[in-house]
């Protein structure tokens, strides 16, 4: 693989891990009202 | 054109409402043998015949409609609202065959409200056992509905009750009980002031000591000009109107109802009398305590090895395969190694919940709370904490969810704040890899030291919890305490299906819920690993062959000199350095450091932050387990994972406020940031203290 495609996938797979962190821990959606009330929306992981 | 009804599924606590929500909805939402599991509504679709949908809404256990608790004012507030989007077309009101007379009482109370009511009788499996019959013609009859008699565990009964929800217009809305005999006057003034209104809506909203943030505020503006009665006589009138529901149930299950005492078969009195024993009551649960802990190490060793390997393998296949490059060292040093430190824990998260999971649907865990009671109450709570608590084992979030069923506020906030201490899910893999790096493996009268460590770490956590809450207590002066009562349900054999939905469930949400933040932040780490700024990174090479020229260093041992020296210098190095004087005197290098820092995100954070440091230039095919065990302290020299810094990093987890996610929901159930602040910094400086003074003392 063509170093040039590889430092674009480590760079796409870094934006990609930083945007999910962001949403996750900082810019957090306002929650719907509708919540399942089960395990998995204790949002804990 | 399809039509949507909404239907609303009421009932006592642990009457299986969540059982047939998910019998008529096909989804597997949490079950279990102990009240309070549903503490918020849940909504689901149940397709009917001639393309009419419902809409089911599991709302929380409530035993009457007289709300004191969070959790049973959201059955109320939407009975009540009708402009609520989700107000029930429909109420089915799911009570147990063995507790009928006293399930009726919400029965005849939702009866009242005029809203088309379907009485299901669950658990009609047990009647044989029990030596219940029903005359179901009789009690449809007098109680003026339709009953689906039901048993969730054997899927029978489910058709009828989906026909009878699709007929439900067929279904009478006369009361069961006129309230003009219970206080002439007051009802007949009542009726006269609010002539357009539901008289028995109005005596609720009238004597509703809690607060309906959605239910028509004019209208309880009104009502409230209108009480003229003083706060006891209320509260006499409603329990007459309780001793006057209870006359009418009495009365239609004197002929409805028929119990043979000689045809039960039951052990229960006999077995509660053993396992809740003041005395043999705490060995039994101390001794499944041991087994589980035990068989958590027993089992799981082969497996957990198993994977381990295979990541290790995993991971130098991926180096050798594919095309040297940046991806590929990504793939190879950061996320392989990352996500195997949560792969690996899956056998031992998966046992632990097969054991809950066995002990809830066995409805031992009621008998756990009864026990559990004894204690709090010589702490300054009440049993309802306890529910909290012990669902804290497997995650702090929605224990502090199910804090809402408790009435008495300060008992609830002293609740919320102290139950981050019990040992959660999340800690388990940081006390497993390093209990099985500075325990060693033996055995003392059969049980091994490393599952009694784990067990002791569980118990401390335990007293940690009610040690602070005897504290608060004090400090925050808790003057009323609430009642706590408990039902205990039948013993059942565990439904197979049940138990390995949770299991699965429980594991799929550990991995894929910490596997997402453990991928993204083994990415993120990689990169600051293995870049780094100014000539000290740069030149690793050249600096580090000047350093070693004297030496005769092979070239593995020279490669490896060269990857320690850019690691120190990376980013991610920089930063370690920075805060490891904070660190050092608990006898943690800058690596842990960081793991201890990013493992705020979640706990489980931690070992994969260790596993991609410690994979960053690495060549060797090392299992997670070997690298940090081959980790050397590069002050003291000798093991950096040694048994002061172990039992350290073990106290500082107990104790430690490390979970974002919980700091977020405090903050929510508080509506205030003062708590969960003076939980981090309380718990954070405590685990702080606690993890220096057992180093400075173990070294």
């Amino acid at each position: 693989m063509n170093p040039f495609i590889q430092n674009i996938l480590a760079i796409a797979a870094l934006i990609l891990a930083l945007g999910f962190i962001i949403t996750k821990f900082f810019y957090k959606k306002k929650q719907s009202k509708k919540s399942c009330g089960g395990d998995s929306d204790c949002g804990c992981h | 054109m399809s039509k949507q009804i909404n239907v609303a599924l009421i009932g006592n606590p642990n009457t299986g409402k969540t059982s047939v929500f998910n019998a008529l909805t096909g989804l597997n939402q949490k079950v279990g043998n102990y009240p309070g599991i549903t503490v918020e509504k849940k909504e689901g679709v149940c397709k009917l015949p001639r393309g009419v949908k419902a809409h089911i809404i599991d709302l929380p256990g409530t035993y009457s409609l007289n709300a004191s608790s969070l959790d049973e004012n959201v059955v109320i507030e939407l009975l009540l609202n009708k402009n609520d989007k989700d107000f029930p077309d429909l109420a089915v009101v799911v009570s147990d065959v063995e507790n009928l007379k006293r399930n009726l009482l919400l029965f005849t109370q939702i009866k009242d409200l005029e809203i088309p009511t379907i009485l299901v009788i669950n658990m009609a499996d047990r009647m044989a056992y029990k030596g219940i019959s029903l005359d179901l013609e009789y009690l449809e009859e007098h109680l003026k509905t339709k009953i689906a008699l039901i048993s969730t565990r054997k899927n029978q009964g489910i058709e009828r009750l989906k026909s009878l929800i699709s007929n439900y217009k067929d279904l009478s809305i006369s009361h069961n009980i006129d309230l003009t005999e219970i206080d002439k006057d007051y009802f007949e003034n009542l009726k006269n002031a609010f002539p357009n209104q539901l008289i028995y809506k109005l005596w609720l909203v009238i004597t509703q000591d809690v607060n309906f943030g959605k239910t028509d505020r004019n209208e309880i503006d009104a009502v409230a000009n209108f009480k003229t009665k003083s706060k006891s006589d209320l509260k006499r009138l409603q329990q007459k109107e309780t001793i006057k529901r209870y006359q009418f149930i009495n009365e239609v299950l004197k002929k409805g109802q028929t119990i043979d005492a000689a045809q039960a078969k039951d052990l229960r009195m006999k077995i509660d009398r053993i396992i809740t024993h003041q005395v043999w009551g705490y060995v039994i649960f101390f001794i499944i305590l041991l087994t589980i802990f035990q068989a958590i190490y027993d089992w799981s060793s082969i497996p957990m090895d198993f994977i381990d390997s295979t990541f290790a393998s995993l991971s130098e296949w991926t180096k050798n395969q594919l095309p040297q490059g940046t991806f590929t060292s990504l793939l190879a040093e950061g996320i392989i190694p990352g996500l195997g430190g949560i792969v690996i824990f899956i056998p031992q998260i998966a046992f632990l919940f097969l054991f809950i999971s066995v002990l809830e649907e066995s409805g031992y865990m009621s008998r756990v709370v009864f026990l559990m009671d004894r204690i709090m109450r010589r702490f300054g709570l009440s049993g309802k904490s306890i529910v909290p608590l012990i669902s804290g084992t497997a995650c702090a979030i929605p224990a502090i969810m199910a804090t809402r069923n408790i009435e008495n506020w300060k008992e609830r906030l002293i609740t919320i704040l102290v139950t981050p201490f019990i040992t959660c899910s999340a800690r388990l893999p940081v006390y497993l890899i390093i209990i099985s790096l500075v325990i060693p493996e033996g055995r003392f009268i059969g049980l091994g030291y490393q599952a009694l460590t784990l067990m002791l770490l569980y118990l401390i956590g335990f007293v940690a919890a009610v040690s602070s809450a005897y504290i608060l207590n004090r400090v925050l002066k808790i003057k009323s305490k609430t009642f706590f009562v408990v039902e205990m349900p039948n013993y059942k054999l565990p439904l197979l299906k049940n138990v390995a939905i949770t299991v699965l469930e429980k594991t799929k949400s550990f991995v894929f819920g910490a596997g997402k933040i453990i991928l993204a932040i083994s990415i993120v780490l990689w990169f600051l690993a293995s870049f780094g700024p100014g000539v000290d990174f740069k030149n690793a090479k050249e600096i580090t062959t000047k350093e070693y020229a004297s030496q005769n260093l092979s070239q593995e041992e020279f490669q490896q000199k060269v990857a320690t020296h850019k690691l120190e210098h990376s980013f991610i190095g920089i930063t370690g350095r920075a805060i490891e004087p904070a660190i050092r005197p608990l006898g943690y290098d800058w690596k842990i450091g960081i793991a201890i820092v990013s493992s705020f995100a979640a706990r489980e954070v931690f070992v994969g932050t260790l596993a991609t440091i410690y994979s960053v230039g690495s060549d060797e095919e090392e299992t997670i387990k070997n690298r940090m065990a081959g980790e050397v302290n590069p002050i003291l020299g000798g093991p950096l994972f040694n048994f002061a810094s172990g039992i350290s990093l073990l106290l500082f987890y107990a104790f430690a406020m490390q979970c974002m996610s919980t700091l977020a929901i405090v903050k929510r159930e508080t509506n205030s940031w003062k708590w969960p602040i003076l939980q981090l910094t309380i718990m954070t400086l405590f685990a702080y203290i606690v993890a220096l003074i057992a180093f400075q003392l173990l070294k």
